[in-house]
């Protein structure tokens, strides 16, 4: 310790201890104490006024000079205490971080095909993303190259260049795309770290492009390391309170080490600065995937876990091992395996399965996911007071979202019905098509269509799935003589529903 | 407007019968003559200058002008200014739009004594004119209402003084029979375009003969006759002459003194129906139980069967006053257009009877029945005898141009208001199922009951019961409410099957059971009709409902109904025509908009919680508002269309099986949430035709249940382990649960395939 951090440190010890740091303390309540330090004079024009109401003299001159003395001190020895002992200036901290990572962070814009408004329509948004590769490798999440038909991308230096997706992973946000920009080989890059080694109050920085603006950085700490949301199926969160906006979607978040221990994924509108980001960890399976295969294979059992241990639910059974189960999907391998609801899954191919709480369903999940193809495993299931043995056969997850197709004419744009997508739909039909979104005004909105209709019929044909309808819509447009009418059955809350869609009328006039 | 009429009335027939073979009106040997010398003389319409010098032969008759200067002497100006009374307008004659026009009404009369004008009666209760005028020669005097002819369309004014340069009428000798078509009658009117007018027309243009009964002759509605010389045999303001018996013509000469009721004599009958009337119209109040709201139900209001009424049905009304008359000693005859849905939910009816010191006691009644041809329902008052019945066993009876009381009691703005007036007798129509109603000179249905002047009750207003509605039109006409006579109504009354005992007062749960074929359908429009040919039959698609989904054993499925048979229209058996099944109806049967449930995926359905509207279709549709117009147990024809093929096919209706709305529900209050057993509409929502297992309505915030994730629309389907099969033994063993012990309850939660575990600890 140097001597400035010497006298700083007794003598907040002895402030602590006073009357005026209590005062002080109730009337600062807002701003932490280290904050006070770092601005003291100001500070001290600013409390002097209340102070003044109840204090004497003394207590004012007792300010000021100690203001004065943390001043000195806290510009000299601001920082924290490295766990080797050694003191770094904490400021020195920040800056060495973000050098060794601004550089690799990039902003992209990416222009998407959405489906939504009842017609195919081109939309632009922005994110941030890092480069993890010398390559020219960048990590991103999957939501800011979703349905992309060009990404741009914008580095630290001013240089531009395109991307394309080698991979992306709708169920860990993740996605991984190659930068190209012209007359560029080598790009600097950042690593990734070691995410099962953080803890809760380290500071960490976000690096991205919050609201479109790029090349920021915002500080925060880590507010959790094991955060569990619902969205997250397959992995914990990342929480913290560094300032992420729409836009620093992909980007990294690095610890003061430099290294990135996270992707920002997630913010919150109404949390303040709260914010979650994918672990690393997480990312580096994904992306090791993702180059591989260009998607993330994993395996489906149709088994829907719930923790031993809910406190949110206020739902607790006695035991300190394995998992309920809480769910098994018609047809599934578990179900065809014998498994049954309110099962206690112990072991899964000898390994012990441990669901006490919530978050340790994640882990559950990505190890059943993880778990071979059309291979049989044993699995250890307790039921009431029975022990069983069960042999289950997972089978490929496959696609988690059902393709799109716009029927331009129709004003209307469906899509494939997906197990994992629409579990509503799907319970009502397991192969199908449905519609995704009406165009108002449009044909298919007069006659009567409604967004999450499922098309059972059309013209009298049976459509089973998406690429049925688009032939018959494109024969159907393609003939001249027809009557501009067609017949279609709908499903509609699991009730039939016949209509007659008239698309005489072009609504898009070009 | 009447004036115009008869005139052209009069017009029309003159010329008919100026070309009209004489053979036809040769019934009385002894008038076959003169018709068609009085046809002869008249070509011209109205105001008719006869100036023939062809009937020599005959006596000498005064042409036109010679008549009119003649009787020019009695001929006075009757001016009367009009008010409305207490609200109410004066709905006769032209005296609305000459209240409206700020201006008197002019009718023409004639001097019968120095002081007394008669004149046409224009049916206008006293209580709505503001003042009289005579004018004569120059001058104008008051004058007011002296009294009313009782068998004779015509009303006595007396003046405050005596008129210059007018006579009083004097009466000749009568005719004989035989020179009756003679006569001509004589009007002194005022046109509207602000000339006063005589006509002088043939008095006699026609004879008629009613089988059965008295014959008459007919002709211009003249006020005067006169005799082909000018003198004034007689008067007759209606325009008929009776031809046989004595008193064939009114003279007024040998003027009978009880044929004129005197103004104070009307006040005085008056105020004895009233008094009648305190015992006999009393205050009927009728509480309702308030309206079961259907649980998330989309609209959000609450619709009614009969959606084109306008009135008191369809309002969630919790209270209603009505006029209900004693026709018993203790039975009240209620008329109201209250319909099956709302004597459903009647919860009491009391009766205010006047007490003995003139403050009203309020007795309790029980709904005996609803009538079922007639808007109106029966009500029997507990435990007592009241006096003072109406006696709709002896009635009397009505005679032409008779007058008589009419007298009006309502609780619309809830205190009583008693509205008297009077009114002639024209004639009998018959309308509703070939019945005889009243046809009264005013036409005005007041809502009232009908009194002769001798106090006798003649005839209460009711109107025709609306059994069905398939135009789903707010606007529609109402049903025809006319007087209908006294022996009509206590026949009717006396019938077997007078009540419909279909309609009464219904428990709670029951009320909504409703009468239903078990299908679920929907509209069709032009392009579906096309689509599946039956653009004729359903005219474009404006009939018809098209079956989506037949409830296995529902009616509809015992019948052999399937899926895309179009359903066209209902043959109710007590009715002639059938009737057609109205797509208009339909709209509010579907969810208009989006509902919740399309959403739920996006909010991961966990973390959604709050009301959420039904994801199945209402009951009410077109065919079951039909059908519980018709009631149970009837066997109705359904006429439907099947793959283009007319069909038909007989059902007998009945009560529908309970829906969400009206299933059996138990709420566990330490829980905190509401289960409902499974009906036919959810169970179909979420494929569990024949599985177990109850359905959550509804989950208390901040109770165990909403801790422990259960939310609206979820399936219990398992309670500790064990599968929910009954929900009767499901509400046993929540019930049985003991707070407090310790002991845990864990249920299985299904939506949509995806169950959860909920563990509550008691």
């Amino acid at each position: 310790m140097n001597p400035y951090t010497y006298i700083n440190v007794y003598t907040v010890a002895w402030f602590k201890k006073s009357q005026l740091y209590s005062d002080l303390n109730l009337l600062l309540q807002p701003f932490s104490l280290a904050g006070f330090m770092q601005n003291a004079l100001s500070y001290v024009v600013r409390i002097t006024p209340f102070y003044s109401e109840r204090a004497n003299m003394k207590h004012r001159v007792y300010a000021a000079i100690l203001c004065a003395i943390f001043g000195s001190c806290a510009s000299l020895s601001a920082g924290t205490i490295s766990a080797d002992g050694k003191v770094q200036d904490f400021r020195e901290i920040i800056q060495t971080a973000k050098k060794k990572v601004f550089p690799a962070v990039v902003f992209i814009t990416s222009i998407s095909e959405r489906y939504e408004g009842g017609k195919k329509e081109k939309s632009m948004s922005a994110g941030s993303g890092v480069i993890i590769s010398e390559t020219g490798e960048a990590v991103t999440n999957w939501h800011v190259v979703d349905k992309t038909v060009a990404l741009r991308i914008l580095l630290l230096d001013g240089e531009v260049g395109e991307a394309e997706v080698i991979g992306s992973d709708k169920d860990t946000d993740l996605a991984l795309i190659k930068i190209k920009v012209e007359g560029r080989e080598k790009f600097p890059f950042a690593e990734l770290g070691d995410s099962s080694k953080l803890t809760e109050g380290q500071f960490v920085m976000a690096m991205g492009a919050p609201w479109g603006l790029s090349r920021s950085v915002s500080l925060g700490i880590l507010s959790c390391t094991t955060r569990f949301l619902p969205n997250g199926q397959y992995n914990l969160w990342l929480q913290t309170d560094a300032s992420i906006n729409p836009g620093n979607s992909g980007g990294p978040l690095i610890n003061t080490s430099g290294d990135v221990i996270g992707i920002n994924t997630l913010g919150t509108f109404y949390g303040g600065d709260m914010a979650f980001s994918i672990p690393s960890n997480v990312v580096k399976r994904t992306v090791s995937a993702l180059r591989k295969d260009g998607k993330v294979e994993r395996a489906w059992t149709g088994i829907r876990v719930q923790p031993l241990k809910d406190f949110e639910r206020n739902t607790f059974y006695k035991a300190d091992t394995g998992v309920l189960v809480a769910s098994v999907d018609n047809g599934s391998p578990a179900e065809m395996a014998g498994v049954k609801v309110r099962d206690l899954i112990l072991t899964v191919n000898g390994a012990e399965i441990k669901g006490v709480n919530r978050e340790d369903l994640p882990e559950i999940n990505q190890f059943l996911a993880e778990l071979a193809v059309e291979k049989p495993v044993e699995m250890k299931v307790k039921r009431g007071e029975e022990q069983l043995t069960l042999t289950m056969t997972p089978r490929k997850k496959g696609k988690v979202e059902g393709d799109d197709f716009d029927c331009r004419d129709w004003n209307v744009t469906v899509k494939a019905i997906n197990e994992f997508h629409n579990p509503t739909l799907f319970f009502y039909r397991k192969k199908g098509v449905f519609v995704q979104g009406v165009k108002y005004p449009g044909n298919a909105t007069n006659s009567g269509i409604r967004r999450g209709d499922i098309i059972l019929s059309v013209d009298g044909k049976d459509v089973d799935n998406l690429d049925e309808l688009e032939k018959i819509y494109t024969e159907m447009v393609k003939d001249e003589n027809r009557d501009k009418k067609t017949t279609m059955v709908l499903l509609r809350n699991g009730l039939k529903h016949y209509l007659v869609l008239d698309y005489a009328t072009k609504f898009e006039q070009d | 407007m009447k004036r115009i009429f008869e005139i052209y009335v009069f017009t029309l027939a003159l010329v008919l019968l100026a070309f009209a073979p004489q053979s036809l009106l040769a019934q009385d040997a002894a008038v076959a003559d003169a018709p068609a010398k009085a046809v002869d003389e008249k070509q011209d319409v109205a105001k008719v200058k006869a100036d023939d010098d062809e009937d020599d032969e005959e006596e000498e008759m005064l042409n036109g002008d010679e008549v009119v200067s003649m009787l020019k002497k009695h001929f006075v100006r009757v001016k009367i200014w009009v008010k409305k009374d207490d609200g109410e307008m004066p709905m006769v004659y032209n005296f609305a739009s000459d209240l409206g026009n700020e201006k008197p009404t002019f009718i023409g009369g004639y001097l019968w004594d120095e002081k007394t004008v008669v004149m046409e009666d224009f049916v206008l209760h006293d209580r709505f004119i503001r003042s009289i005028e005579v004018e004569a020669g120059g001058k104008s005097v008051p004058a007011k209402i002296k009294g009313y002819l009782k068998d004779t369309q015509a009303v006595l004014l007396e003046l405050n003084e005596s008129l210059p340069g007018v006579e009083p009428i004097k009466f000749c000798e009568a005719p004989e029979r035989e020179d009756i078509g003679s006569l001509r009658g004589v009007k002194y009117f005022y046109q509207q375009d602000g000339n006063w007018c005589t006509n002088v027309s043939g008095a006699v243009a026609g004879f008629s003969k009613i089988e059965g009964k008295k014959s008459y002759l007919w002709g211009a509605p003249g006020d005067l006759l006169i005799m082909p010389d000018g003198q004034i045999a007689g008067l007759s303001f209606s325009g008929k002459i009776s031809s046989e018996g004595d008193d064939y013509i009114w003279e007024g000469a040998d003027l009978r003194k009880d044929g004129i009721l005197t103004l104070a004599e009307k006040v005085e009958k008056h105020a004895e129906i009233k008094a009648r009337l305190a015992k006999a119209a009393l205050l009927v109040k009728i509480d309702f139980r308030a309206v079961v709201e259907e649980e998330n139900q989309n609209n959000g209001f609450h619709q009614s069967w009969n959606m084109d009424r306008q009135g008191i049905n369809g309002n969630d009304m919790s209270e209603i006053m009505l006029t209900g008359f004693l026709i018993g000693e203790s039975r009240l005859l209620v008329p109201t257009s209250l319909n099956r849905e709302m004597i459903a939910r009647i919860e009491a009816i009391s009766v205010s009877v006047p007490g003995a010191d003139g403050k009203a006691e309020v007795l309790s009644a029980n709904f005996s029945g609803a009538l079922n041809d007639w808007e109106a329902i029966l009500i029997d008052v507990e435990g007592r005898k009241l006096e003072g019945f109406l006696d709709f066993a002896n009635g009397a009876e009505f005679a032409p141009d008779r007058m008589f009381l009419k007298s009006n009691v309502n609780y619309w703005l809830k205190e009583r208001k008693e509205r008297l007036s009077y009114d002639r007798f024209v004639g009998y129509f018959r309308g509703y199922k070939d019945m005889p109603a009243i046809w009264t000179h005013t036409n005005e249905d007041d809502g009232s009951l009908a009194f002769s002047l001798d106090g006798k009750l003649l005839a209460i207003s009711l109107a025709q019961r609306t059994k069905t509605n398939n135009d789903y039109n707010a606007y529609a006409p109402q049903p025809n409410s006319a007087f209908r006579p006294v022996a009509l109504v206590s026949g009717e009354l006396a019938k077997d099957d007078a009540v419909d005992l279909t309609m009464k007062p219904l428990a709670k749960e029951k009320e909504k059971l409703s009468i239903t074929l078990g299908v679920e359908s929907q509209n069709l429009d032009l392009n579906l009709a096309r689509v599946f040919n039956v653009e004729k039959d359903t005219r474009g698609g404006a009939i018809g409902r098209l079956v989506l989904y037949v409830y296995p054993g529902s009616p509809a499925a015992k019948a052999g109904l399937e899926e895309k048979d179009i359903l066209l229209r209902i043959k109710d058996p007590d009715r002639t025509e059938p009737i057609d099944i109205g797509s208009g109806y339909g709209m509010y049967g579907r969810n208009s908009f989006m509902s919740r449930f399309d959403d739920y995926d996006d909010f991961g359905g966990d973390d959604y919680y709050g009301p959420m509207q039904a994801p199945w279709p209402s009951r009410q549709n077109a065919i079951t508002a039909i059908l519980s117009g018709i009631g149970e147990n009837k066997k109705i024809n359904l006429e439907f269309i099947r793959n283009g093929e007319k069909k038909s096919v007989s059902i007998t209706t009945q009560k529908g099986r309970p829906d969400f709305s009206s299933a059996k529900k138990f709420k566990s209050k330490e829980l905190g949430f509401t289960v409902k057993e499974l009906t036919y509409e959810v169970r179909r929502f979420f494929k569990r035709e024949d599985e177990g297992g109850v359905v959550v309505s509804k989950v208390e915030p901040g109770s165990k249940a909403m801790v422990g994730g259960m939310l609206p629309y979820n399936l219990v389907t398992h309670m500790n382990g064990k599968p929910v099969t009954d929900f009767n033994k499901f509400k046993a063993a929540v019930e049985a649960l003991q707070p407090g012990s310790g002991t845990s309850v864990e249920f299985t939660l299904e939506y949509m395939g995806k169950t959860r575990l909920v563990k509550i600890e008691m």
